[in-house]
C-alpha cells in the first residue's frame, strides 16, 4: 500500500466517526424513506420526499390535478363569457345603427314635389 | 435476484453513507435526503431483479446519476434566479455571510488525535471531523466523488471508474489530486495523520 492510499484510507476512517453524528431526526428519516422504497418494491407509483417536499405533497398532491382543472375552466368561462358579451355589444350597436339609419330617412314633406 | 429482506439489510447497511455523500455534494440536509430517497426508490422499483451481489455498485451509480440531476437542476434554477438575487439588500447579504462563519474553525488542533472516551477527547474529534467534511466540501466534485468511493466505500480502482464513467487512469489522478489537497488541508490546520 503506497503512502496515497494509506493517507486516504486513514481520513475515511476518521470520516466513519461523523456517522455517529447524524442527529435522531435525520436517521428517522431516512428510516421512513428506507420503508417506503421497500414497499414499492417493483411497483410504479410517485415518490412523496421525506425532505423538505414532504411538506408540499403530504398526501394531497391529487388536489393539484382539481385546483388545476378548476382554474382551467374558470379560464375557459371567463374567454366565453368575454366573447359573447363581445358578441350582444356588437349587435346591440348594429341594432342602433339600423335605427338611426331608420329614423334618418328624410321625411317625404322636407322636399315637396312642387316647389 | 435479491429478496425483500435482503433490499432492507442492503439499504439499512448502506443509508447513513449515502446521506453523507448526498450532504458532501450538495450542502443542503433536505435536499440530501431527497437525493437518498430518490435513489432507494429508483433501486427498488427498476432493478429488483438483480442479485444481491450487483446491489452497491448499482445503488452508487444511482446515487452519483441523482446528485448530478441535483446539480443540473441547480444549474437551471441558479440561472433563472441570478438576476434577481441582485435585488438583495446589503445589509441582508452581511447577515448571511455571518451565519455563515463556523466557529469551530477558528479553534486550534492539537497534536495527537488518540481519541478517549471523556469529553475533551470527544470535542477534538468532533473539529477533526468538521475540518475534514468542510475540506471534502472545497474538493472539486469529480475528486470528492472518487475520493469517497475508493477509500470511504472501499471499492476497487475498476468499480469506480464504473460508477463515475470513466476511465481507471482517471480515477487514480483524480483520487491522488483529492488526498493532496485533503492531506495540506488538515497539515494546515494543525492536523498529522
Amino acid at each position: 500500500m503506497n503512502d496515497e492510499e494509506l493517507t486516504g484510507k486513514k481520513i475515511a476512517k476518521l470520516l466513519n466517526h461523523s456517522l455517529n453524528e447524524i442527529d435522531q431526526d435525520t436517521t428517522e428519516k431516512l428510516k421512513a424513506a428506507r420503508k417506503t422504497a421497500l414497499e414499492k418494491l417493483g411497483s410504479s407509483e410517485s415518490i412523496i420526499h421525506s425532505g423538505k417536499n414532504i411538506l408540499e405533497r403530504r398526501g394531497f398532491y391529487w388536489l393539484k390535478n382539481i385546483t388545476l382543472t378548476f382554474l382551467s375552466m374558470i379560464i375557459l368561462f371567463l374567454i366565453w363569457n368575454g366573447y359573447t358579451s363581445k358578441i350582444n355589444h356588437e349587435n346591440a350597436n348594429s341594432a342602433i345603427t339600423n335605427g338611426y339609419i331608420q329614423t334618418d330617412d328624410p321625411i317625404e314633406d322636407i322636399f315637396p314635389d312642387d316647389e | 435476484m435479491a429478496t425483500k429482506t435482503e433490499f432492507s439489510n442492503f439499504l439499512k447497511k448502506t443509508e447513513l453513507r449515502a446521506y453523507k455523500q448526498a450532504l458532501f455534494a450538495v450542502r443542503n440536509e433536505q435536499d440530501a435526503l431527497d437525493i437518498v430517497q430518490d435513489a432507494m426508490m429508483k433501486l427498488t422499483r427498476k432493478y429488483n431483479d438483480k442479485p444481491v451481489e450487483e446491489l452497491p455498485l448499482l445503488f452508487q451509480k444511482i446515487l452519483q446519476n441523482t446528485i448530478h440531476d441535483h446539480y443540473r437542476h441547480q444549474k437551471t434554477q441558479l440561472f433563472l434566479t441570478t438576476h434577481f438575487s441582485s435585488f438583495t439588500s446589503y445589509q441582508k447579504r452581511n447577515e448571511n455571510d455571518l451565519h455563515d462563519y463556523d466557529y469551530l474553525e477558528a479553534v486550534p488542533m492539537p497534536d495527537n488525535l488518540d481519541f478517549g472516551r471523556n469529553p475533551d477527547s470527544a470535542l477534538e474529534q468532533t473539529q477533526i471531523i468538521n475540518i475534514i467534511e468542510k475540506a471534502l466540501e472545497t474538493l472539486p466534485s469529480r475528486q470528492r466523488e472518487a475520493f469517497l468511493l475508493r477509500y470511504w466505500e472501499g471499492m476497487d480502482v475498476n468499480e469506480t471508474s464504473i460508477v463515475m464513467g470513466c476511465s481507471e487512469g482517471s480515477v487514480k489522478t483524480h483520487c491522488f489530486r483529492a488526498v493532496t489537497a485533503l492531506a495540506s488541508i488538515l497539515q494546515e490546520r494543525g492536523i498529522r495523520l
